[in-house]
């Protein structure tokens, strides 16, 4: 119990540890993975949006500086061509003084100027023209008028009317000759102008109007000429007091600024407007259209000096078009946030896949921890339970065998009987259950023994002989040569797994045979290859049917569902041994192997395997169909086993099955070879010794099937019988007869004799054995079954020897023999009880029962004296050392594990350390028993234990134990353990 | 011979129903199977010696319950109740045994209730078990006496 509750403790560990503590991301934080994929995502807003702004901050600064310095050259030129035009007028009006008054008579007259200022035109360009115009006062006015003979007129061309002083236009250049005679002083621009300029000796602009010509938008400019040259700093008074007149020029701002654009690159760009700006709450336009569609969000003044400080003038310089879309800007800065996006959605996706990958990890841990606890808990509870349930079902067995030794009636000991078989066949299941559990435990471990391989198919065979004997069906075993006599390793598992295949094949088997064959895998797998090679060559596979009617070549008659199996393998197989027999040397590569593999096949004609419920055969608790159970009982857990038994042995199982026709199952399986030379006293402990009296003995077979021939023979020859087969009858007795040395026996199968029975040959062949000398023949007849009427009629046929009954087992046709012979040794008696034998094991041996518990030594010394066995008893560890102490005359020890103070165990630990301290004295030379042919000291030590689970045997080997038996004692059991120790004593009596 | 027929068919009854009951197993009759020519008394023998280890243990398991309520030496109480386990099993007294197994339970939980009451369980069934063997000895011996053969049974 309280290892059971560790166990599940353990489990639970198992279970919370990777959940409790282990379980961490490796770096992934599951929660934070949104929130940082939104952070993510705005600082990816954020920075494109600051890459955006600046590359458009930028083309706006690039833009505004390519509109400032294109505005500040426009600027720049039309202030320095205007002022070139100022200062010509100004030279002009230094003309128009120095050659008009200075010379007396004037050097100047309309003429001269006019080609004058023609000529010097070019000089000013945004002149649309200059005109001189002469200062009159009224008292003058007459004067004037006759002196040019014409009137002064106002603008309007009318005789001006009667005012302070005129401004007549005197000397004109061409371009404006109309404004001749005009009174300049009658304007209200140009008189500001004139008096503005005599004022201030300047040269002065009016503001901008529609000139008279053009309609163009211009000024005018305005110099004052004086009649002397003025004293330096002059007043305003003088200033007027010397004026002479006035020169002014019209300059056509319009198509000047149009001029000087149309010069520049980039006009189509921008709008430039020229405002006068004097009056600053009221700019006046001088060049441009004010209320146009252009970009207003972007300008540029540029300051213009034209020379005038009374008059102020500015240019503004705006975008024709707004700024463009910066198309660069938005490309650049959404592609930055897209690349940024998909990188961190890529990411994102990675860690969501980390996060389900590791989810998906822990997820598949738990479950496997899981699933490994069930298994391991679905183990531990079939093992106990199948345990727990055992004990109460042998009291079940025990008592339903006490009830059917008492007085019953008929039907109650039916009744009493059925009840037995069921429980006997629970038990059996059991078992099954509880090895399956402990071979997927991995609890199940392989002996390693050297046991005779041919004795345990014997043993199988006796097992079902009654019940193939019931049935009619044939039972055989074939064991080729070329298989060692002895092999190591587990006998029992071997016997289950052939057990559980031909109790399987009995069980679905009605009629036919069943063969079990075995074969060395390399030597089959070489032949079988080869067969298949030379089918074309004759061996096709239709000569399975054998031309004695529609029979098939196998061992019964009947179709098997394996050709392999049929008597032209097999007898390539054994055509081959012979060689091999002869010629010894092929055998000797071979077997310096130490494994060899053993093939063995169990074929049968029962009823096959439906195709659908062959990839489940090997699974446990499936059987073919539902109906299976119900006709055949079975868990259809057995093949299971015997599919995990042949793993363990190194081997592989397979089938092949065909419905109606039957079944083949064969199997591989790896054994060592046995070197040991002490193989004699084995093999006759474990084969039972096989009788030598019949070597050298002549027999001749008579089987029509070679097959069934073959095993007849190898079972023959196991005994040492020389025997000859022949066909039928005829040929036997031809040969006994002519043969020079006569047979010993011959023997006779049913079959041939039944086919070949007619009076002739019965005739002949009791001719044949009455006519000889004395020592006849034995005439013997196997048989699988026999009616008593036949066997009648066998006797009348002269087979009044004896009928071996199939199936064929060496100990058994050695029995028969030796009472057809009378050799005298008494039968080997079949079955022999497990106490007789155990008697002769245990017989005069002393043995030491180490148990604490008074009772328990009692019985367990009870029980062993029962067999002859010396004993003596020892109550504790300590005692049994003491008794143990070498030189001793013990021949074996059974001790209790669990004891107070020095427990099973640890005694035995003492006795082994004692021994071993013995045995280095021996090999040092003292010699201490007298007894010198004991060359080592090693007591054979069992130990007796109630629990099977907790002292299992590695434990109890660990400490150097030889072995175990369970409490209480089982005959069955103390055999199986002391069998490996002793030899078997000739007994007087059984 | 009427008297000796009569006495074996009650003999044979009286242990059926002993195994019935379940105060005995198969191991009873496995020490009933040891009895020869060569060890005649075998059975009354191992059980004398049983009787005598039983009632040695049963006195210590309730010194080792009873003394100090506060410290029970449950070691000691486990060696008793694993000979007594032990010998019983041998003897194939097998209610005895399934107690013994409890008790066990019992005590690896320091379960002193529990171990009290198994210590009477195991009390009146070792009781009951004895004084059905003392009746079948008595029984053999009337056999034996009426110079009849103990019938055997399996």
């Amino acid at each position: 119990m309280g290892m059971k509750m560790q166990g599940h403790h353990m489990v639970a560990v198992r279970l919370n540890d990777p959940f409790g503590t282990k379980r961490k991301y490796t770096f992934v934080n599951r929660v934070w993975l949104p929130k940082i994929l939104f952070l993510w995502i705005m600082i990816m807003v954020f920075a494109s949006r600051v890459i955006y702004d600046r590359m458009d901050a930028e083309n706006k600064e690039r833009r505004k500086e390519v509109l400032v310095s294109m505005c500040d050259q426009r600027a720049r030129m039309l202030q320095d061509q205007f002022n070139v035009s100022v200062n010509h007028v100004h030279a002009l009006a230094v003309l128009v003084s120095t050659f008009h008054y200075y010379k007396f008579p004037s050097a100047i007259d309309q003429e001269t100027f006019a080609e004058y200022t023609a000529r010097t035109a070019f000089e000013r360009p945004l002149l649309s023209g200059v005109a001189y115009a002469q200062r009159v006062v009224n008292s003058e006015r007459e004067d004037f008028e006759k002196q040019h003979g014409w009137t002064i007129r106002t603008m309007e061309r009318e005789p001006s009317p009667y005012r302070d002083e005129y401004a007549p236009v005197i000397f004109s250049q061409e371009t404006v000759s109309y404004i001749e005679s005009l009174d300049m002083m009658s304007g209200e621009e140009d008189r500001e102008n004139i008096l503005r300029a005599r004022s201030t000796g300047k040269a002065v602009l009016t503001s901008p109007f529609r000139l008279l010509g053009s309609h163009h938008l211009g000024v005018v400019l305005t110099f004052p000429v004086y009649k002397f040259k003025l004293a330096p700093n002059p007043s305003v008074e003088q200033r007027i007091e010397a004026t002479a007149g006035y020169l002014g020029g019209a300059f056509d701002v319009e198509s000047l600024v149009e001029n000087l654009l149309g010069q520049l690159s980039g006009n189509q760009a921008i709008v430039v407007n020229v405002y006068d700006i004097t009056n600053p709450s009221d700019p006046l336009i001088m060049y441009g259209r004010e209320h146009q569609d252009f970009d207003i969000s972007l300008e540029r003044v540029s300051m213009l000096d034209f020379g005038d400080p009374f008059r102020r003038h500015q240019m503004i310089c705006r975008y024709l078009q707004k700024a463009p879309t910066a198309w660069t800007a938005i490309t650049t800065a959404s592609l930055i946030f897209v690349i940024g996006l998909l990188v961190g959605y890529m990411i994102y996706g990675a860690a969501l896949h980390i996060v389900k990958v590791e989810d998906d990890f822990h997820q598949m841990q738990k479950l496997k921890v899981r699933a490994e606890a069930a298994d391991v808990a679905k183990s531990q509870f079939l093992a106990t339970v199948s345990h727990e349930i055992r004990t109460p079902m042998n009291g079940i067995l025990g008592m339903l065998a006490l009830l059917l030794d008492t007085d019953l009636s008929s039907t109650q000991r039916d009744y009493g009987q059925t009840a037995q078989a069921c429980g006997k066949a629970l038990i059996t299941l059991i078992n099954e259950v509880l090895d399956r559990a402990k071979i997927e435990a991995g609890k199940l471990e392989l002996e390693v023994v050297p046991f005779d391989l041919r004795s345990i198919l014997d043993d199988v065979l006796s097992l079902f002989s009654e019940k193939s004997r019931h049935k009619g069906v044939e039972l055989a075993v074939f064991v080729s040569d070329k298989v060692p006599k002895v092999v190591v390793g587990d006998p029992r598992r071997f016997h289950q797994v052939i057990t559980n295949l031909v109790g399987n094949s009995i069980k679905f088997t009605e009629k036919g045979h069943i063969l079990v064959q075995v074969h060395l895998a390399d030597h089959a797998q070489v032949v079988l290859g080869a067969s298949s090679d030379a089918t074309f060559n004759g061996w096709s596979k239709g000569a399975a049917l054998s031309s004695v009617g529609s029979q098939f070549r196998t061992l019964s008659g009947h179709e098997a569902a394996d050709n392999k199996n049929s008597w032209d393998t097999l007898q390539k197989l054994t055509a081959d041994e012979f060689l091999s027999n002869t010629s010894n040397n092929v055998t000797g590569p071979d077997e310096s192997f130490q494994n060899v593999t053993l093939m063995v096949s169990v074929e049968d004609t029962g009823i096959g395997i439906p195709l659908r419920a062959q990839e489940r055969v090997f699974m446990p608790f499936m059987q073919a169909d539902s109906s299976t159970s119900r006709n055949y009982g079975g868990t259809g857990i057995g093949l299971s086993i015997s599919k995990c038994l042949v793993e363990l042995m190194g081997g592989q199982i397979n089938f092949n099955s065909s419905p109606q026709i039957g079944s083949t199952f064969s199997f591989t399986a790896v054994f060592k070879r046995c070197h040991k030379i002490a193989t004699g006293d084995l093999k006759k402990s474990l084969a039972g010794d096989l009788s030598v009296a019949f070597v050298g003995l002549k027999a001749i077979l008579v089987d029509e099937r070679p097959i069934r021939a073959a095993i007849t023979k190898y079972h023959l020859k196991r005994l040492g019988i020389l025997v000859e087969s022949v066909d039928n009858i005829r040929l036997a007795a031809t040969i006994s007869g002519k043969n020079v040395s006569q047979p010993d026996m011959i023997l006779v199968e049913k079959d041939s004799w039944l086919s070949t029975e007619d009076g002739g040959s019965n005739l002949r062949l009791s001719e044949c054995k009455q006519d000889g000398q004395k020592n006849l023949s034995k005439m013997i007849l196997l048989a699988t079954n026999i009616t008593s009427s036949e066997s009648d009629k066998a006797k009348a046929a002269g087979f009044a020897d004896t009928v071996i009954m199939k199936p064929l087992r060496a100990s058994m046709v050695a029995a028969c023999l030796q009472q057809v012979f009378g050799t005298g040794k008494k039968p080997q008696l079949k079955g022999m009880i497990n106490g007789s034998i155990l008697r002769s094991l245990l017989c005069g041996k002393k043995i030491l029962v180490v148990d604490d518990n008074r009772v328990n030594r009692r019985v367990a010394a009870g029980a062993l004296k029962k067999f002859g066995a010396d004993i003596e008893c020892a109550e504790s560890g300590k005692d049994a050392l003491a008794l143990l102490q070498i030189p001793h005359s013990f021949d074996a020890c059974f001790m209790d594990i669990q004891m107070p103070e020095m427990d099973g165990f640890e005694a035995t630990r003492r006795i082994r350390m004692l021994e071993s301290k013995a045995n280095t004295q021996i090999n040092n030379g003292y010699v201490i028993s007298k007894s010198a042919q004991t060359t080592e000291w090693h007591l054979p030590i069992l130990a007796m234990t109630a629990d099977v689970f907790h002292a299992t045997h590695e434990e109890c080997l660990k400490c150097g134990m030889d072995g175990y038996v369970s409490k209480p004692f089982e005959e069955e059991n103390i055999y199986q353990a002391v069998a490996k120790f002793f030899k078997p004593k000739p007994v007087s009596s059984p | 011979m009427d008297i000796v027929n009569q006495l074996q068919r009650q003999y044979v009854d009286f242990l059926s129903s002993l195994y019935r009951e379940g105060l005995l197993d198969d191991q009873f009759l496995q020490i009933q199977k040891l009895q020869d020519e060569s060890n005649p008394d075998f059975v009354n023998e191992v059980v004398t010696l049983f009787f005598e280890d039983s009632e040695k243990l049963l006195h210590n398991l309730a010194i080792a319950l009873s003394v100090d309520q506060q410290h029970v030496d449950y070691q000691k109480v486990d060696a008793c109740v694993h000979q007594f386990k032990g010998s019983s099993s041998s003897i194939g007294a097998q209610r005895v045994r399934n107690i013994c197994v409890s008790f066990r339970t019992c005590y690896d939980a320091k379960n002193l209730e529990g171990c009290l009451r198994c210590l009477q369980q195991v009390k009146d069934e070792y009781y009951l078990v004895k004084n059905k063997l003392q009746t079948l000895f008595r029984l053999e011996q009337q056999i034996v006496a009426a110079g009849g053969a103990i019938p055997i049974m399996g």
